[in-house]
C-alpha cells in the first residue's frame, strides 16, 4: 500500500506540475492583479503582489483576449507613474470610474486616459482611478481622497453601469461606500465601508497559474479567500423599490451637489457609456444585455447635471460619438464577447471626451489657471 | 453530496486514509466506520433524510431476524408483507403522495365531481428508491431462502447505507454485496488503481459530456412546440447521449470508488447504445434495476412461462412498473409502456436473439448488418427517451408531431451543437474500442508511462471542458 500511495503521490505532484505549465505557457491562465483596502475603505491594486501581467477570460482565451495590464506607483493600473501636485509640471486631469476605467478589458496603453493624454499631446497629465462597479458615492468619495492627494484640474467620471442605483445598497462584499437615507435629518449619511486585510495566503495561491485558471476561468471556489463574502450589515435593507423612483433624484441631487462643493471653480465631466445603446447602434438590439436601470440612471444623472444646484458640471452621453464613428469605420467597439470597450472604444471615448473639454472651454480654462499657480514650473523642478 | 463536488473530493480521501489505517483493527470497526462515513455522506443533504434511511435499514433488518427464528411459512409470509409495507408505503408517501391526490382530483374534476386540489408539502428523499428497493430485495431472498439473514447490524446497516451506491445505484442484491462486508479486505493496488481510472471516466462522462451535452438539451426541451425539427431530431438523440453519461458516469463513480475500499459492485452499464436488440440493450442498460424487476416482479407474475398473450402482459406491465419507479409522472409511465410494447413487438417478429459477448468480436468495425440492427435498436430507444425527458404529455406530443410533420422552427443552427455532437463522437469512439472491457478507461495493459500520458490529457479535457457547477446526477430524482 505505502507502494501505491507513493505512486499515487508521484502522479498527483507530476500532475499539478504539468497542469501548471500547460495554464502557464500554452494555455494561459489569466493573471488578475490582487487588491488591498487603504485606509478610509478604498480599493487599490496591490503593488506587492504583481506588477504587471495580462487578463484573460474564457476557458480558451485566445491570443488577442488577453489584455495587458500594469500596476503603477500608486496602485492603479496605468501605463503613468503618478506624481503628487509638487511633482507635476502640468495640469492633470483625473479620470474616476468603473471597469471601464478599470481597464482589465483592453491593453493598458490603449486605456481612455492614454488616448486622452495622446489626443491632448502630452500637454496635460491624465491619471485613472477606476474599479469595477464602483458606485457614484464610492467614486464621489474617491474624488475627495484624490483631490487631497493629487489636486486634479480637471475631473472625468466614467460611467457605465447604474452607478446611481447601486449608491443606495451594500454591495455584496461590502467594498465600497454607499449612501445611507436618514429621513430625520431630511439627508444622506455615507457609510464608509470596513477595512480588510489581504489575504496572504490567497495571494500566496493566486501565484499559481493553475489556481488561477481554475478559480477565475472556471470559476471553481477551492479558494474561498480569493472571494471572501462576509455578512455586513446593510443598513438600506429596509428600503423599498416602490420608494427608489423618489429616492434616486434626492440621492443624486445629494451626491452631485457634494461632488460640487468639491470642486470648487474647476470642472467635472460625467460621461455615460449606455451599453444598450451602443448594441443598438449595429442594428441587433436584442444581442444586448438588458439592464433598464443602466439607461434610466444615466437618464436622470444627465437631467440633473443641467440643473443649477450643480454648477461646474457637464454631461455626456457618448452614443452620438459611438455611432458616428460606427458609421464612418465600421468597427466594433467592444472586447470580444464582453460590453466593455475595447481600444477602438477606448480611443473612440476618449476622442468624444477631449472634443467635449474643449468646447466647454474645460482644458482653457484649467491650462489658464495651472499657468496662474505654476508660473515658472520647470524653474520649480529645478530643470 | 454529489460526486462532481469539492466536498466528495475532500470527503474520500479522509474515508480512504481513515479505513485503510483501520485495516488491522477488528471488522467491525472498519464496518461501523463505513456506516458512520455512508451516513455522513447521505446526511450532507438533509439531515432528516437520516430517519427514513435507518428506518427502511432496521424494518429489514428486523424482518430478517424475525425470519430466522420461525419455521412457520405462514409467520414468513406475513413478515414478508410488513417489510413491503413499510418499504413501499415510505416509498409511496414520499414519491407518489401528490402524483396520485392530483390525478384523483384531475379525473373527479373532469367528472365534475369536485374542484381545486390541495397537494402536501414533500421532500422528495434522495436516492429513496435505490436503498428501499434494496433492503426490499434482502427480505424478499431472505423469505426464498437464497440468503442467509444476518445477525450483524452493522454489516446490514452498512450494506443498506455503502456510500458509494446508495443514492443512484446500482442497487445491489444482498448476496453479492452483503458477504463483502463479513470478510477482511486486504487492499488491492491494482483494484485500486482501476477504481481511480473507472472514477475518472465516470467524471469525465457526467462533468465533459453529460453536463455539456444537458445545456443544449435544455434549450431544445424548453420549449419544444417551437423548435424546427432538425433542432428536435439532434436534441432528443443528445438527451439519450446525457441520460446514458450521467447515469453511467454516477455508476463508474460509485464501482470505482467502492473498488478503493476493497469492494466489488455489479456492473450497471454494459455499452447499451452498442446492443443489436432491444432484449439486448434492456441485458446492457441499468442492469440492476433491470434484473430487480425482472427477479421481483415479471417472475412472480409469471415471466415467460405463461401462454403468450399473458407473457406479454408480464412483460408490458414490469415495463410500465418499472417506469413508475422512475417518477410521479404520466411521462415516465408511458415510456415504461412503450418500452413493454415494443419489446413485445420484437418478440412478436422474433428479434430477441441472447447475444453473448460485445458486438463485432475480433473487428474493428461493425458489419453492416451489426450495423443495422445498432440503428434500428437505437430508434425507439432515443423517441422514448424523448418522452422520459418531456414533463407532461403536451409537451411530449408537441415534441413527437415536431419530429414527424418535419415542423419548420427555431433552428440555431448546426454550430450551436457542434461541440456537444464532438464530445458524443469522441466518447462512442473510445466507448466503441473498449467495449470488451469493464469500462472506457481499463487501460491497465499499458505501458505505465503511456498510462500516464491518457490521464494528464483527460484531467487537462476535465479541466478544459468540464462543468464545475455541480449540476445534480439526472438519477438522484428518482
Amino acid at each position: 500500500m505505502r507502494r501505491w500511495i507513493t505512486t499515487l503521490v508521484l502522479f498527483t505532484v507530476s500532475c499539478i506540475l504539468f497542469l501548471e505549465m500547460l495554464f502557464r505557457f500554452v494555455i494561459p491562465a489569466c493573471e488578475l492583479p490582487a487588491w488591498m483596502q487603504l485606509e478610509g475603505g478604498f480599493m487599490v491594486f496591490d503593488r506587492g503582489y504583481q506588477e504587471q501581467g495580462y487578463h484573460a477570460t474564457g476557458r480558451f482565451p485566445s491570443v488577442s483576449s488577453m489584455h495587458r495590464w500594469r500596476i503603477n506607483n500608486d496602485g492603479w493600473n496605468s501605463t503613468f507613474r503618478y506624481r503628487r501636485v509638487a511633482g507635476r509640471d502640468r495640469p492633470l486631469i483625473a479620470l474616476l470610474g468603473d471597469s471601464g476605467v478599470e481597464g482589465l478589458w483592453s491593453d493598458v496603453e490603449e486605456h481612455i486616459d492614454a488616448w486622452i493624454h495622446q489626443e491632448l499631446k502630452g500637454t496635460f497629465d491624465v491619471y485613472a482611478f477606476g474599479r469595477h462597479a464602483q458606485p457614484l458615492v464610492e467614486i464621489m468619495m474617491l474624488m475627495e481622497r484624490v483631490d487631497s492627494i493629487y489636486k486634479p484640474d480637471i475631473f472625468v467620471v466614467f460611467l457605465g453601469h447604474d452607478a446611481l442605483l447601486s449608491s443606495l445598497t451594500r454591495d455584496a462584499y461590502g467594498e465600497y461606500h454607499y449612501l445611507f437615507p436618514a429621513p430625520l435629518l431630511g439627508s444622506f449619511l455615507v457609510v464608509a465601508p470596513d477595512v480588510r486585510e489581504p489575504s496572504g495566503l490567497a495571494r500566496a495561491a493566486m501565484r499559481s497559474a493553475l489556481v488561477r485558471f481554475l478559480a477565475f476561468q472556471i470559476n471553481l471556489e477551492i479558494f474561498p479567500l480569493t472571494n471572501v463574502t462576509l455578512e455586513y450589515p446593510d443598513l438600506s435593507g429596509w428600503l423599498r423599490d416602490s420608494w427608489m423612483e423618489r429616492l434616486l433624484p434626492l440621492a443624486g441631487r445629494h451626491m452631485l451637489a457634494r461632488m460640487s462643493s468639491t470642486l470648487g471653480d474647476r470642472r467635472l465631466l460625467i460621461v455615460g457609456d449606455s451599453w444598450i445603446r451602443r448594441y443598438s447602434i449595429y442594428g441587433e438590439p436584442s444581442n444586448a444585455p438588458s439592464t433598464e436601470t443602466v439607461d434610466d440612471g444615466l437618464a436622470l444623472l444627465d437631467s440633473l447635471c443641467s440643473r443649477k444646484s450643480t454648477p461646474g458640471i457637464d454631461f455626456l452621453d457618448l452614443t452620438d460619438a459611438y455611432r458616428a464613428a460606427w458609421d464612418s469605420t465600421g468597427t466594433c467597439f467592444e472586447s470580444g464577447t464582453s460590453r466593455h470597450l475595447n481600444g477602438y472604444g477606448n480611443s473612440v471615448a476618449a476622442h468624444a471626451i477631449v472634443r467635449r473639454l474643449q468646447h466647454s472651454g474645460a482644458l482653457r480654462m484649467a491650462a489658464a489657471s495651472w499657468r496662474d499657480r505654476n508660473p515658472h514650473p520647470e524653474q520649480r523642478l529645478g530643470r | 453530496m454529489l460526486f462532481n463536488s469539492l466536498a466528495f473530493a475532500v470527503f474520500l480521501p479522509v474515508v480512504f486514509a481513515v479505513y485503510w489505517s483501520l485495516q488491522k483493527t477488528p471488522l467491525r470497526y472498519q464496518n461501523l466506520f463505513l456506516l458512520l462515513a455512508s451516513y455522513v455522506f447521505y446526511g450532507w443533504w438533509d439531515v432528516r433524510f437520516l430517519l427514513l434511511l435507518f428506518v427502511s435499514s432496521l424494518c429489514d433488518y428486523l424482518v430478517g431476524m424475525f425470519m430466522t427464528g420461525t419455521a412457520s411459512h405462514r409467520r414468513k409470509r406475513s413478515l414478508l408483507i410488513v417489510s413491503l409495507a413499510v418499504n413501499l408505503a415510505l416509498l409511496g408517501f414520499f414519491k407518489y403522495c401528490n402524483f396520485f391526490i392530483e390525478s384523483a382530483s384531475t379525473l373527479l374534476r373532469d367528472l365534475g365531481l369536485g374542484h381545486g386540489t390541495r397537494t402536501l408539502r414533500i421532500i422528495l428523499p434522495v436516492g429513496i428508491s435505490f436503498y428501499t428497493f434494496q433492503t426490499l430485495s434482502y427480505t424478499i431472498d431472505v423469505y426464498r431462502g437464497k440468503v442467509r439473514p444476518t445477525r450483524d447490524f452493522i454489516s446490514f446497516f452498512s450494506f443498506v447505507s455503502f456510500f458509494p451506491q446508495l443514492v443512484a445505484g446500482p442497487v445491489e442484491r444482498a448476496k453479492n454485496l452483503l458477504p463483502q462486508f463479513y470478510v477482511r479486505r486486504t487492499f488491492d493496488p491494482r483494484r485500486a488503481s482501476d477504481g481511480m481510472r473507472q472514477m475518472l471516466w465516470g467524471l469525465i462522462k457526467k462533468m465533459v459530456v453529460a453536463d455539456n451535452v444537458g445545456t443544449l438539451v435544455d434549450y431544445v426541451f424548453a420549449n419544444p412546440g417551437d423548435m424546427g425539427w432538425q433542432c428536435l431530431l439532434i436534441g432528443g438523440a443528445l438527451f439519450s447521449v446525457q441520460i446514458y453519461c450521467d447515469f453511467s458516469g454516477y455508476t463508474d463513480i460509485a464501482i470505482g470508488s467502492a473498488r478503493l475500499f476493497g469492494f466489488d459492485l455489479m456492473t450497471n452499464f454494459a455499452y447499451p447504445y452498442f446492443s443489436r436488440n432491444l432484449a439486448e440493450f434492456w441485458s446492457r442498460w441499468n442492469i440492476s434495476i433491470s434484473s430487480w424487476f425482472r427477479e421481483y416482479v415479471y417472475i412472480p407474475l409469471g415471466g415467460s412461462r405463461v401462454g403468450p398473450v399473458r407473457h406479454a402482459v408480464n412483460l408490458v406491465l414490469t415495463f410500465t412498473i418499472s417506469g413508475l419507479w422512475h417518477g410521479a409522472y404520466w411521462t415516465f409511465l408511458l415510456w415504461g409502456f412503450l418500452h413493454g410494447l415494443f419489446y413485445v413487438l420484437t418478440m412478436v417478429t422474433g428479434h430477441t436473439r441472447r447475444y453473448e459477448g460485445p458486438v463485432a468480436p475480433g473487428r474493428v468495425l461493425p458489419s453492416l448488418r451489426e450495423a443495422l440492427c445498432i440503428l434500428l435498436t437505437l430508434i425507439p430507444v432515443v423517441l422514448t427517451a424523448v418522452i422520459f425527458r418531456t414533463r407532461t404529455m403536451r409537451d411530449a406530443a408537441a415534441f413527437m408531431q415536431g419530429l414527424l410533420i418535419l415542423r419548420s422552427g427555431t433552428w440555431p443552427g448546426i454550430g450551436f451543437f457542434l461541440q456537444g455532437l464532438t464530445f458524443t463522437g469522441v466518447l462512442f469512439l473510445v466507448e466503441w474500442l473498449q467495449r470488451r472491457r469493464a469500462h472506457g478507461l481499463e487501460i491497465s495493459r499499458l505501458p505505465r508511462a503511456l498510462r500516464w500520458a491518457v490521464y494528464y490529457a483527460l484531467i487537462t479535457v476535465l479541466i478544459l471542458f468540464g462543468s464545475f457547477t455541480e449540476h445534480a446526477f439526472i438519477y438522484f430524482q428518482f
